[in-house]
């Protein structure tokens, strides 16, 4: 039992240390790039489950604020030279705010209101960054100065920096979720009536959650751009990165902080894979498909995502017999 | 006296009064049981104490002062703690976070931890069951629970609204003798029993509802002893007591 649980304090630094040296024995190639975009869905599916996961209100925006930062960070460095390793953590700042702003407006309410404003609200981001031609080139994108690097190494600064955005999205999720914070959001997932008639700020709380969810898209947004050195409307605000966040939240398990986690180191590589394996000229659409049926096998067939389901399949033997066992106690207890 | 209801008259919405003039006093201490047929407006009574519902004339006082329309946060930091009909744990939390719940509002650590240190001496479930998700309590575990959350604050008034409804026997005694431990423990109970037998015998105090007005009151076991309560309320004749 003690075994068990330093194992399991253990394993994720143990896995953090092994990827810290992975670049030392690879320091290019496509592994090294598999790990970055799994890392980066793995951020962002993290910060999405603080949102969708503890306080139960799914978002269909965080392209939305992915496109932005992406956006955001190209024209500070594209304008004012200011390099996106410096500002991406500034441009998640800027998506908080506006997250913040778009909390104020649809989290005042309970429901579904915000499934469907946080909806469009990527599609008016993305005309917006479409018709704004003068500041962001409109359909033809912008192109980021590369960085002065050798070509073997460009992975590197991105790998690093996506583990340490999953790094702070798994100790900022711990922390919530350890807080009471976190344990209002709980509630509101649970019973938004009951949670605030016992006290929580029920309004703060989703609008905080939100801010502190986006986050984590903003800043992956920016250093994304930088890693492809090109934004345009189409790449940015793709629907399928927030689709690919709630399917690798779904299936590890919403709500626990590791189920993102395991969701997208799982999801990621199996999907990179199968673009990597299949023709180029079907591999969009075939991917896109694959997504689909994923998602409809996990609703099916895992609704409680593996983490949860494992719980749930280890606990069974003893459970099925403690019932009697803590029945007969009580009925003693009673006389 | 710590509760005092003068001729509170309450309803719902635009609806008829349920209340009809409701007089009512609860002393430091007391430990009052509420009967009376389905309609009699015992559940209105409690949720117009605790201030889910406005009363539309009369006077609630608790403490000496008017709490008549004040908000139920307010309330419940004033010290009333209402533990509402049916399940009301957060089922898919822990039984230790469903207790914390109870001391959400509360800033105070000291007193939270204070308040936690007793509900689990009355309620040793909490501890025992910390990690286990309350759904999955039986419904005599969760009321425990329930109960247990209401008393993290430490509530002077604890209003209970049928907690052994749905309860097999040996699963309601115990709820019933929590109730009395809290009692000796100088918390001021009161209590809806659609178990009128089992209310009665576990107050000191018993009132009869009916038509929104309290009919009859005494001491429970005068009550449970009086021909007419039998007749109409225990479901026996007179005679075959």
């Amino acid at each position: 039992m003690r075994i068990d649980r330093r194992w399991r304090r253990g394993w994720p630094w143990a896995g953090l240390v092994l990827f810290l040296l992975v670049p030392l024995v690879q320091p290019e190639g496509f592994y090294l790039d598999l790990l970055m975009f799994t890392f980066m869905y793995a951020a962002m599916s993290v910060g999405w489950d603080i949102m969708g996961g503890y306080a139960g209100y799914v978002s269909l925006g965080h392209v939305g604020f992915f496109g932005l930062g992406s956006y955001a960070a190209a024209l500070l460095l594209v304008h004012l030279g200011l390099p996106v390793f410096l500002t991406a953590p500034l441009v998640g700042v800027m998506a908080s705010i506006l997250g913040a702003g778009l909390g104020f407006i649809s989290l005042r309410t309970r429901g579904p209101a915000f499934v469907i404003v946080t909806l469009t609200f990527t599609y008016v981001a993305q005309l917006l960054m479409l018709d704004l031609k003068s500041v962001t080139g409109g359909s033809k994108g912008l192109f980021l100065p590369l960085l002065d690097l050798p070509a073997n190494l460009v992975i590197v600064p991105f790998y690093y920096a996506m583990l340490a955005l999953l790094v702070i999205a798994v100790l900022v999720s711990v922390a919530i979720r350890r807080s009471k914070f976190g344990l209002g959001l709980i509630a509101i997932r649970e019973d938004e009536g009951k949670a605030e008639a016992s006290g929580v700020n029920t309004s703060l709380y989703k609008i905080l959650a939100f801010a502190i969810s986006v986050w984590f898209a903003g800043t992956a947004g920016a250093l994304h751009a930088q890693y492809l050195n090109y934004v345009d409307p189409d790449l940015a605000f793709e629907l399928i990165i927030t689709l690919n966040l709630i399917i690798m939240s779904l299936f590890g398990s919403r709500g626990i902080v590791w189920g993102p986690v395991l969701g997208a180191f799982i999801i990621y590589p199996l999907s990179a894979y199968l673009i990597f394996l299949l023709p180029s000229r079907l591999a969009g659409q075939v991917h896109l498909v694959a997504l689909g049926i994923v998602l409809v096998l996990v609703v099916m067939f895992l609704p409680d995502g593996l983490i949860r389901s494992y719980q749930a399949w280890r606990r069974k033997g003893p459970i099925d017999r403690r019932p009697v066992e803590a029945r007969a106690s009580i009925v003693e207890a009673a006389g | 006296m710590l509760l005092q209801l003068e001729g509170v008259i309450a309803g719902y919405g635009s609806g008829s009064d349920i209340l009809r003039g409701v007089d009512l006093s609860l002393d430091s201490g007391a430990f009052t049981c509420l009967i009376g047929p389905n309609g009699a407006g015992k559940s209105t009574l409690l949720r117009t104490i605790s201030g889910l519902l406005r009363p539309r004339q009369g006077r609630i006082l608790f403490r000496g002062r008017d709490i008549g329309g004040r908000r139920p946060d307010l309330l419940f930091r004033d010290g009333i703690a209402h533990v509402p009909q049916g399940r009301s744990s957060f089922a898919q939390m822990t039984v230790w976070e469903n207790v914390l719940m109870g001391a959400y509002s509360l800033a105070d650590q000291r007193q939270v931890d204070q308040g936690l240190t007793q509900a689990a001496e009355l309620f040793p479930i909490i501890r025992e069951q910390r990690h286990k998700a309350a759904g999955l309590l039986s419904g005599g575990e969760q009321k425990q629970v329930e109960i247990a959350r209401a008393m993290v604050r430490q509530p002077t008034l604890l209003l209970l609204d049928e907690p052994t409804l749905g309860l097999e026997p040996r699963a309601a005694r115990v709820v019933v003798e929590k109730m009395r431990m809290l009692n000796q423990l100088g918390t001021t109970l009161l209590l809806v029993e659609q178990n009128a037998r089992m209310g009665l015998s576990a107050a000191k105090w018993g009132c009869i509802m009916e038509l929104g007005t309290i009919k009859l009151q005494g001491m429970g076991d005068q009550l449970l002893n009086d021909p007419q309560v039998k007749r109409l309320y225990l479901g026996q004749a007179a005679e075959s007591a």
